[in-house]
């Protein structure tokens, strides 16, 4: 993406950010409160319509395209604060995700119903393996509003990996997870970048997970990137440590 | 005894008719939170449709009803992406499209006004022809032309939102919209589903109107507010909610000509209502505020 920016009111969030992120890695979107990384997110997967600026992924221009589209196109997010379809039973959520279901069209829904019956049985299976992967398989036919934030949190992991995606934004998948947990699930998702070339940007302020397990580090602050490259680069970058301390007394 | 199976039989039928309305506007509802006072007018033009095929057309009922869904449908999803769409687009609150739609009530009333007259019609059904399976029982060819309808529909409906992929996306959409949207759901062709179901469903409410009553331009408008009622009384948005809020309240009022005047009926709805919001805040089927 390039030279994003939006204004909210006589706030402007993203002031012209610009950043890339290479395929197959494992990269940190860092900055304090209000440098504009989650509406960064919410830029790239069609959230919120951007004023100017260009977005590509893959080689598909998305600037300003529908959130659905861009999901099935293979980038999907998570949230910040949580959120599933509490109403409904986990594996319902996790299945719902899942990329090209006949079922969802009305005229195959009537008139090829063995089609999508068998994409369906198909796709229960995935998920359970899915929920089976991040621990929660046992609580699939309960509602979701039962579960824990915790629980939560691996629900939403396991419906983004539903859609089959090959880059996945994590707003700050760490917070409120506890760490035996939040350890597992690095794991989990640097298997999955291993196995499927899975493309992982991840939002989080818990500097021993950003140091520790991502490959490159950008740094935002006031709506634009400041700083960026490997996380022993960022770390000892001036300007980020101005960002988050408030600027370094200059040389007169 | 025999008066309760009456009034039950009376309350089955009109509560029918108040959920077949009442789930199409709480999908509505739920899914775009759009509060649509036009939903009693789209009762009202499946009414007219009918009529005109039914009776200036001279065709038999069953056609009517089929044309009434359509029209409606057809309305519903035109409405859709000549109003709700771009004007979702524009960020436009709930306080906007509530307005809009009751502007758009009073624009599709005075239409059928204008096209129709306001003259009192009904349909071609026989008006008399009852049974009696016992006692003083009785129950009307209408009565059963409702509540089977109603009833087949009804089920249809509840099935088709439990456990059809659409049904569940509708469901997840009412959930978290967001959420729905970023799991690829194809949000945008899941509302025009939405609005083809609550505009059958309104269309075939209207017509059961007009066959169990008689069809007035205000015939929609009025029955709105019993509407209303039977949504908060299932928990707003909530679809199976409403279909059994649609049926209590209808039972609850007909029960109530037993003991008070028939005059006071609706307003008997209407305690029922404040009674259970007392009790339930959330409605009988709302859950309680979840994180």
């Amino acid at each position: 993406m390039s030279d994003l920016k939006v204004r909210f009111g006589g706030l402007q969030a993203v002031a012209g950010a610009t950043f890339d992120v290479r395929a197959g890695s494992m990269t940190a979107l860092i900055g304090p409160n209000g440098a504009g990384k989650t509406t960064a997110f919410n830029l790239m997967t069609g959230f919120i319509r951007a004023d100017s600026g260009a977005v590509r992924f893959d080689g598909n221009d998305i600037f300003r395209e529908r959130p659905d589209r861009i999901s099935r196109l293979g980038m999907v997010r998570t949230f910040q604060l949580t959120r599933v379809l509490s109403k409904m039973t986990v594996i319902d959520n996790v299945m719902l995700a899942a990329p090209d279901q006949p079922g969802m069209r009305l005229d195959h829904a009537l008139f090829r119903p063995r089609a999508w019956k068998a994409r369906e049985a198909v796709v229960r299976e995935e998920a359970m393996a899915l929920l089976a992967e991040v621990g929660i398989e046992k609580h699939a036919d309960a509602y979701a509003a039962t579960l824990s934030g915790g629980q939560r949190k691996l629900l939403e992991l396991a419906r983004a990996l539903m859609t089959r995606p090959r880059l996945v934004l994590l707003d700050e998948p760490m917070a409120g997870v506890n760490p035996t947990l939040g350890r597992r699930l690095i794991e989990y998702l640097q298997r999955l970048r291993a196995e499927r070339g899975l493309t992982i940007l991840f939002v989080e302020h818990d500097m021993d997970t950003v140091m520790g397990s991502s490959d490159e580090v950008i740094c935002m602050a006031e709506g634009a990137v400041i700083s960026r490259g490997t996380p022993e680069h960022v770390r000892t970058d001036p300007t980020v440590i101005d960002a988050y301390l408030g600027a370094a007394p200059s040389a007169a | 005894m025999e008066e309760f199976l009456n009034t039950s039989i009376n309350g089955l039928s009109s509560g029918a008719i108040y959920a077949l309305g009442a789930i199409g506007l709480s999908l509505v509802y739920g899914i775009l939170k759009l509060v649509n006072f036009a939903h009693g007018d789209f009762m009202t033009l499946g009414g007219y449709v009918a009529f005109a095929v039914n009776v200036s057309a001279g065709m038999p009922l069953v056609v009517a009803f089929l044309a009434a869904l359509v029209v409606v449908a057809a309305l519903g999803v035109a409405l859709e992406v000549a109003i709700w769409r771009p004007m979702r687009r524009k960020g436009a609150g709930v306080m906007q499209l509530l307005l809009l739609s009751i502007g758009l009530a009073f624009v599709i009333r005075n239409l059928i006004l204008f096209q129709w007259s306001g003259a009192t019609r009904s349909l071609d059904v026989d008006q008399f022809q009852a049974w009696n399976p016992f006692g003083d029982v009785v129950i009307t060819r209408i009565q059963v032309i409702v509540i089977v309808t109603a009833g087949v529909v009804l089920v249809g409906v509840a099935v088709m939102l439990r456990s059809t992929l659409i049904g569940k996306s509708m469901r997840a959409l009412s959930d978290s919209f967001d959420l729905a949207e970023v799991s690829g759901v194809n949000t945008r062709r899941i509302v025009l589903y939405t609005w083809v179901l609550a505009g059958s469903l309104a269309g075939l409410a209207g017509v059961l109107a007009a066959v169990y009553t008689t069809l007035t331009p205000n015939t929609g408008w009025f029955l709105l507010l019993s509407i209303f009622a039977a949504v908060v009384l299932g928990g707003i948005g909530n679809a199976y909610g409403a279909l059994v809020g649609g049926i209590v309240l209808g039972l609850a009022q007909e029960w109530s000509t037993m003991v008070i005047q028939p005059t006071y009926k609706e307003a008997v709805g209407f305690v029922v209502l404040i009674l259970v919001l007392l009790v339930r805040p959330q409605g009988i089927f709302g859950q309680a505020r979840t994180l």
